[in-house]
Order: C-alpha cells, then sequence, then structure tokens
C-alpha cells in the first residue's frame, strides 16, 4: 500500500529546482485532443428492450401524435410522427409523449408513451408504460412485459454510471433521425394519408419525362 | 528547432568520441564480465577542426581530452559505454552529450515493425551506418578487435596501434552517421535529456547489483546435477514433464491434459495449438498463480544460462541496462545477463553487501493510475484513490459486496488485475473470458460496464488512436516520438501513451535521484533500487520516493504517484514471491547433493 495518500486532484505544487530544466521540457503531445465528432445518422423509435434511461430534462421529451403503420404485407411497422397542422386530422394516430432514451453505451433512442385521446379510458399498457419511463428517469430499469401491463427490473449495482445527457444532439435533431423527413406528417399530401384516405398516388413533383 | 546540418549546431567544438574497456584486469588475467571496467584508451575527433586525439592507457589523465562545458557537444554511440569509461576515469559528466544510437533508435521507431524482426545488428553503429547508405564498418575486425580487447594487458605495440585505429575509424563511422542524425532529431534539448538519463544508466551500471555470489556459484557448480530432481520436484503437482534417456522433456499432451483436468482456460493459437510462450505464461500466472513455479521451471530449463548472468568478483551484477530499448523508451536488458530477467527465483540471489541496505521501490498501480491522468478520466480516478485500483474498479462496477469472504474479494481482485490491463491493450470479451477464465457472457458484460463507467477514458483511447492516424506518429510529453503507418496493430497505439509516460517518469526520477545524491543500483520496469549505508537507510527510502512523486509529477503535471518500498537489509534477500517456491526447491536439492557427496 502506499505510505501517504494522494489527493485525487493534482495540486498545483512548485517543481522541485532541481527539475526545473526537465520541466521545461514538458510538450503537450494533445493524444486526446478531439479530431473527430461522433455523429447519429440514424436513431431508432420504439420502446427500449435493454436496460434503460429516460433523460428527466423536459426538453428531451415532447407532446406529440404517432401513427404506426402495419402494412399488411409487410412485419417491420413504420412509425410516422404527425406534425402540428396535421394533428387531430388522421383518426389512428394517437396522441403520445415522445421521449429520448439511452443505453449504457450512450446509445440514444425515441419511445412514444402512448397516451388516450379525449373521453377515451386510458389502458393499464400505457399507463404502465408512463410509469415506467418515469422510474427510468432515476435509476436503470428493463421493462418487463406481464400480464397486461408493463413492470420493470432494477440493474444490478454497478451496471453503468449516471448517463452523461450532454452528450445528445438537441431533441429536434434526434426526432429528425429518429423519424426521418419521410417519417414526418407535414400535410395531408404524404403518401401514407394518401393511403389512409384512399385517395390516387400523387404524381411526383418532378416527372423527369421518361416514364 | 531542427538543425539541418550537423555544422548548424549551437556548439563550439563537437566531440565525438569512442573509448575501449575490459573487465576488472582482462579476461586473460582473471577478470570476468561483470567486473568493473578498466579503461583502455579513447579517441576523440573534433569534427569542426578536424582534430583527433588518441590517448592509450598510460596517457589518460585526470581530465577527457575535450572541455566539458555547454560549449562542446560529446557525440558517442551508446553512450553508457563512454560515460562508463569517464565514470572510471573521474571525468565528470559532459554538459552536453548527443547520444547517436538512442537518436538512431528513435528515428526508426517504427510501431508497425516487431524487435525481432529487424536485421541483427540492426541497431548497432554499422547497422546505423548500412540504414543511410554509407561505407559499411568491417564488423568481422570489429569483432576481433573488441575480442583482443576484452582479454586486456599486454598489449604488442602492434596492437595497440591496431586497436587505437580500430576506435578511429569508429569515431569517423559515428561522425558519418552524425551527419544524417542531427536533421532527424527535433528537439536538441530532449536529446540533451535522453543522454543525461544515459548517464544515470552508466553509474547504475557501475555500481552494479550487489548478490550473493558464493550462492550463485554453489547453484552453477550444482545446476546441471540437480536438473533432473528440480523437474521431478517442481513437476510433481503439474506432471507435465517426462524423463527420456536422462534427460527432461516438455509434453505438450501433458500440459493440455492438466489444463483440461483442472478446468482453466489458455489461449491458443489459430490452429488450435496453445500457446506456450513465456510472455503468455507470464500473463496467465496472474489469473492462475499456482502455476507460477511450472513457469519459472520451464523458463529456467530452457532459457536460464546461469553462467551468462554478469556477476563480477566483487559479487555485483554490471550488464548494460539497455535504455530507450523498445518502442516506448522503456529499458530492455538482456533477460540471460540481467539478475532482474524472467527467472524470478535468481532475485532472491540479491542481497546487500556489509554495511548497506537495498531499497527497492516500486509505483504501485503505474500504469492504470497514468491511464486515469492522461484521460483526466475522474471515475477512473477515483478508483485509483480508492486504496486499490484493482478492488477500487470491482467495486464501482458493482463486482464487490459487504457480504464478500477475504478469499472472494481476493479472487476479485485478482480478476479484476486482468481486467484492467485488458483495459489498457483494449481487449475484447473473447481474449479476456481466455486470460480470466470466465464465461464469454461474463466478459463481455464487464467489458461493457468498464466501457459504461469510464468511458471518458473510452473515448480518450478512440481519439489518440484518431490523431495516431492522421499524424501517422504518436508522441510523449519529454518528446520520444513512435510511428503509426496506417497498419499498425491499434492496440500497439493504444497502449503507447501509457507505457511510455511511465517510461518517462521512470526517466525523470532516475536522473533526480543521481542529482540528490541517492546511489541507484537498478531500474526494474517501473521500479527503481537504490543502496544506502544502514544508518542512512530510512533517509534514503524517504528521499526516493520524494524523487519517483516529484517525477511523475513532472511528467503528469502535477499528479504524484505513489510507490511502496522492500527494503533488503544485511543478511536478508530480495523477496519476490513469483519465485519463492522454485528458489525453496532449489536450495533444498542443493542442500541433499551436498549431504550425498559428503
Amino acid at each position: 500500500m502506499a505510505e501517504t495518500p494522494i489527493p485525487l486532484k493534482p495540486k498545483a505544487k512548485a517543481v522541485p529546482e532541481d527539475a526545473l530544466d526537465v520541466n521545461s521540457l514538458w510538450l503537450d503531445p494533445a493524444l486526446g485532443d478531439g479530431l473527430v465528432d461522433v455523429h447519429y445518422h440514424d436513431i431508432p423509435v420504439g420502446k427500449p428492450k435493454n436496460f434503460f434511461r429516460v433523460n428527466p430534462d423536459p426538453a428531451y421529451r415532447r407532446l406529440s401524435e404517432i401513427y404506426v403503420h402495419k402494412a399488411e404485407d409487410q412485419i417491420e411497422e413504420q412509425t410516422y410522427i404527425i406534425a402540428k397542422p396535421m394533428q387531430g386530422v388522421i383518426e389512428e394516430a394517437r396522441r403520445c409523449t415522445l421521449v429520448t432514451v439511452v443505453y449504457r453505451d450512450g446509445s440514444p433512442r425515441l419511445w412514444a408513451l402512448k397516451l388516450p385521446k379525449e373521453g377515451e379510458r386510458d389502458n393499464e399498457a400505457w399507463i404502465s408504460a408512463r410509469s415506467a419511463a418515469k422510474v427510468a428517469m432515476e435509476k436503470w430499469v428493463r421493462l418487463l412485459w406481464q400480464k397486461r401491463s408493463y413492470m420493470t427490473r432494477d440493474a444490478q449495482p454497478g451496471y453503468a454510471p449516471e448517463p452523461d445527457w450532454s452528450k445528445l444532439p438537441s431533441f429536434d435533431e434526434l426526432v429528425r433521425l429518429g423519424f426521418g423527413e419521410s417519417g414526418i406528417i407535414r400535410d395531408k399530401n404524404h403518401p401514407i394519408v394518401l393511403d389512409l384516405f384512399g385517395a390516387p398516388p400523387q404524381k411526383p413533383d418532378h416527372d423527369d419525362g421518361l416514364s | 528547432m531542427v538543425y539541418r546540418d550537423w555544422r548548424e549546431l549551437p556548439f563550439r567544438e563537437i566531440w565525438v568520441g569512442d573509448g575501449e574497456y575490459y573487465p576488472g584486469n582482462g579476461k586473460a588475467n582473471g577478470g570476468v564480465d561483470g567486473d568493473p571496467i578498466t579503461p583502455l584508451c579513447f579517441v576523440a575527433h573534433e569534427m569542426r577542426s578536424g582534430r583527433t586525439v588518441r590517448l592509450w592507457q598510460d596517457e589518460l589523465g585526470p581530465f577527457p581530452p575535450y572541455r566539458l562545458d555547454a560549449d562542446a557537444l560529446l557525440v558517442t554511440y551508446l553512450a553508457t559505454a563512454e560515460f562508463g569509461f569517464h565514470i572510471a576515469k573521474g571525468w565528470g559528466q559532459p554538459a552536453c552529450t548527443l547520444d547517436a544510437y538512442v537518436e538512431f533508435r528513435h528515428y526508426v521507431n517504427d510501431g508497425a515493425i516487431k524487435a525481432a524482426d529487424r536485421d541483427k545488428g540492426f541497431y548497432s553503429l554499422a547497422g546505423a551506418l548500412r540504414y543511410f547508405c554509407e561505407p559499411e564498418l568491417d564488423t568481422a575486425r570489429k569483432t576481433d578487435m573488441r575480442d583482443r580487447v576484452l582479454q586486456g594487458p599486454p598489449f604488442t605495440a602492434d596492437e595497440k596501434q591496431a586497436i587505437l585505429d580500430y576506435c578511429q575509424d569508429d569515431d569517423h563511422a559515428l561522425a558519418c552517421v552524425l551527419k544524417h542524425i542531427v536533421p532527424t532529431i527535433r528537439s536538441l534539448p530532449h536529446a540533451l535529456f535522453r543522454a543525461k538519463f544515459q548517464w544515470v544508466m552508466a553509474q547504475t551500471e557501475r555500481r552494479g547489483v550487489p548478490t550473493d555470489l558464493p550462492k550463485l556459484n554453489r547453484i552453477r557448480g550444482h545446476w546441471d546435477g540437480i536438473q533432473l530432481d528440480l523437474v521431478t520436484e517442481v513437476d510433481r503437482p503439474f506432471g507435465i514433464y517426462e524423463i527420456a534417456n536422462g534427460k527432461p522433456h516438455w509434453r505438450k499432451e501433458n500440459f493440455k491434459a492438466y489444463l483440461q483436468r483442472n478446468g482453466m482456460s489458455w489461449p491458443q493459437y489459430e490452429n488450435g495449438m496453445l500457446d506456450e510462450t513465456d510472455q503468455t505464461f507470464r500473463e496467465m500466472a496472474g489469473k492462475y498463480p499456482f502455476i507460477e513455479p511450472l513457469r519459472e521451471l520451464r523458463y529456467s530449463l530452457s532459457k536460464l544460462r546461469l553462467n551468462d548472468l554478469q556477476v563480477g568478483s566483487d559479487g555485483r551484477n554490471r550488464t548494460l541496462l539497455g535504455a530507450y530499448g523498445t518502442k516506448t523508451a522503456r529499458n530492455a536488458p538482456s533477460n540471460s545477463k540481467y539478475v532482474f530477467g524472467p527467472a524470478k527465483w535468481l532475485r532472491f540471489l540479491i542481497t546487500p553487501p556489509p554495511g548497506l541496505v537495498l531499497i527497492h521501490r516500486d509505483y504501485c498501480q503505474q500504469e492504470v493510475r497514468i491511464a486515469a491522468v492522461l484521460s483526466d478520466d475522474d471515475e477512473l480516478l477515483k478508483a485509483c484513490e480508492s486504496g486499490d485500483v484493482y478492488l477500487g474498479i470491482a467495486s464501482q462496477l458493482g463486482f464487490v459486496s459487504e457480504s464478500m469472504s477475504p478469499a472472494e474479494l481476493k479472487a476479485v481482485r485478482t480478476l479484476f488485475k486482468t481486467v484492467t490491463l485488458a483495459i489498457q491493450y483494449g481487449a475484447g470479451a473473447e481474449t479476456l473470458a481466455i486470460r480470466t477464465g470466465i464465461s464469454l457472457y461474463e466478459a463481455g458484460e464487464i467489458l461493457a460496464r468498464l466501457r459504461a463507467r469510464f468511458r471518458v477514458f473510452e473515448d480518450w483511447t478512440k481519439r489518440v488512436a484518431d490523431r495516431a492516424g492522421l499524424d501517422l506518429e504518436i508522441s510523449t510529453p519529454l518528446g520520444w516520438i513512435m510511428q503509426c503507418p496506417p497498419h499498425i496493430n491499434p492496440r500497439t497505439v493504444r497502449n503507447f501513451p501509457i507505457q511510455s509516460t511511465g517510461s518517462e517518469i521512470l526517466h525523470v526520477a532516475c536522473v533526480l535521484a543521481e542529482r540528490r545524491g541517492i546511489r541507484l543500483v537498478a531500474p526494474v520496469h517501473d521500479a527503481i533500487m537504490a543502496e544506502a549505508p544502514i544508518e542512512q537507510a530510512e533517509d534514503t527510502s524517504a528521499a526516493l520516493d520524494r524523487v519517483m512523486r516529484e517525477a511523475a509529477a513532472v511528467v503528469l503535471r502535477g499528479y504524484e504517484l505513489p510507490t511502496d518500498v522492500q527494503m533488503v537489509r544485511p543478511g536478508q534477500r530480495y523477496f519476490d514471491e513469483r519465485g519463492e517456491a522454485m528458489w525453496n526447491t532449489v536450495n533444498k536439492l542443493i542442500a541433499k547433493r551436498k549431504e550425498c557427496i559428503a
């Protein structure tokens, strides 16, 4: 064992006189200087499948409307977010709170916590999901589906430290990355809206005249 | 500032120098490798004026043939040799020296080339000439001359002439190399500092590590006779060796069966063969300490040449300490000539002479602390300051609970010692699982927790790799550079800052220790051994601790590294638990043999 404990952070001490010449040789090799930065190009949207945390910052959640499209001949669901002017237009869309979730490796995802429509009864699955998200603002948890509702399982101590929220892009950026430009329903000309309302597909804006 | 031509160097005089010496009275007169050197001759050549001074033994006065102040530069090839000459003659330390050997090593320090892949003699003066496409030296003549010098006196007049001529040729060769080396030196002050460290190494080489020579001679005398018994004794719990025709043979299949019987994981090559290199044995002995006697036995039988251990007639182990001998500028002394080589049991031979104590100070868990400081990872620093780094990390990752027994805690500590090394090297889950004997899932989980907990360090290592990739080189605070070509192993890059910073801390510590009058006798990786009179033992130990802390603070900008101490008093032996079993067995067998002979 060391004979004297060492302070956690170095104290500014005078360099011994006989070490001044060596000290003057010190150069900063700049090894840790950032040359590159991490950029996300795609962010998953959906409920977290592993232990996760929800960002407690109100700037990282938003009341919104989403529509989950499941085409008959496709296994994958496609989630769309409804822009303000289109909210209330699509019957099938659901009100939700979109929250920001991270896994322990720092990777983010968006999770839509569904809310009942006006006059509609809240349901156990939605209530328990919202409650799980609240718990996940404080600690690392995992979702468990039990009968008709979600439960949470706490991660063991040491699973991961507090997330570093400062590394996240802005919420708007997360939404843009999560849904993509085509995943945002801004008006009635969106292909999904046309499909839902039985309208014929529109001609592309830029007809190159080849077809 | 880079000097494009040697003539631009800011010195009034530039001397290349080469001296010759022999051990003790010369090998022909009872001298042995390991004896303090006896200077024979010195030839110095001043490059600006063209003046040459040739001095035979009887002409070597109390002063060197050149000035020692900062207006003159002494240039040597492997400065510890010429410095050893200076020390033997009491000539004092030149203010400015350039070690062309170290600077050549620095210039060709390519992280993608393994030392073993270099041609034999690549780093020699002849190798440097070859590298710079200069006319080659006659190496056969060099060897003959060197061998003759080592034999010692008497020398005939012709031999004297030939030896001086040979020294002069070396000077000219060195002057030739210097012309090429000077433009490669990025910073002259840093190069001069490297030579200052060489001065300390020369002092350390001259003092040597005190050993128990009578004991060594007894072991040497019985070594051949006890080898079979040694194998039988040490190998008994393992059952790996087979005696055939009176000789012990390592059997791979027995080793494989032993591992299987004991449920031990072991690294393998792609073809399924077990990795049985000494390096792997050493690493695996961390996980399975009980195989240490087997490792010691294996090394001792296959690689150890007891007669190669360079111990002089005064019992001091003196050998080249190989400063700047690795990519990270750590020392690389000969495994067989140095008492601190891989055969740990030989370290029990180290014992102080009457009236002196040996002080061995070791930086505690140096590498992980350096990693924490360089990356500025507060979480890793916290783990370092928790008392025991390995348990600190284990605790932060949730692998330590209050209900654990001492045995369980020890197991966790052992596991996390390997894990901590894995962080530095960037080992993957599979490697970690094999090295620690845990499941792949557990290894993956530990690594995921490590990355999450010490994300600042993780990000830093990525940035280090990015920078090395962009600059095609990586450097340290005191200017040691490693080239990083695109095909370099990323682990070499990742590990470089930690290892080379550790090495620089040791350089500064040695230089400061020498300046403060501490008598160093050996550098040992991240430790230093010094000697002192008994009555000054505690003071010297405290002074050495202070030196080592302050050296760390210089390199790590204020962060001191703690040290551990082992004091070896007269009548005691240096202790290393890894070699204890083997040492005891060797002694037992020698005693038994002596009884039989009696």
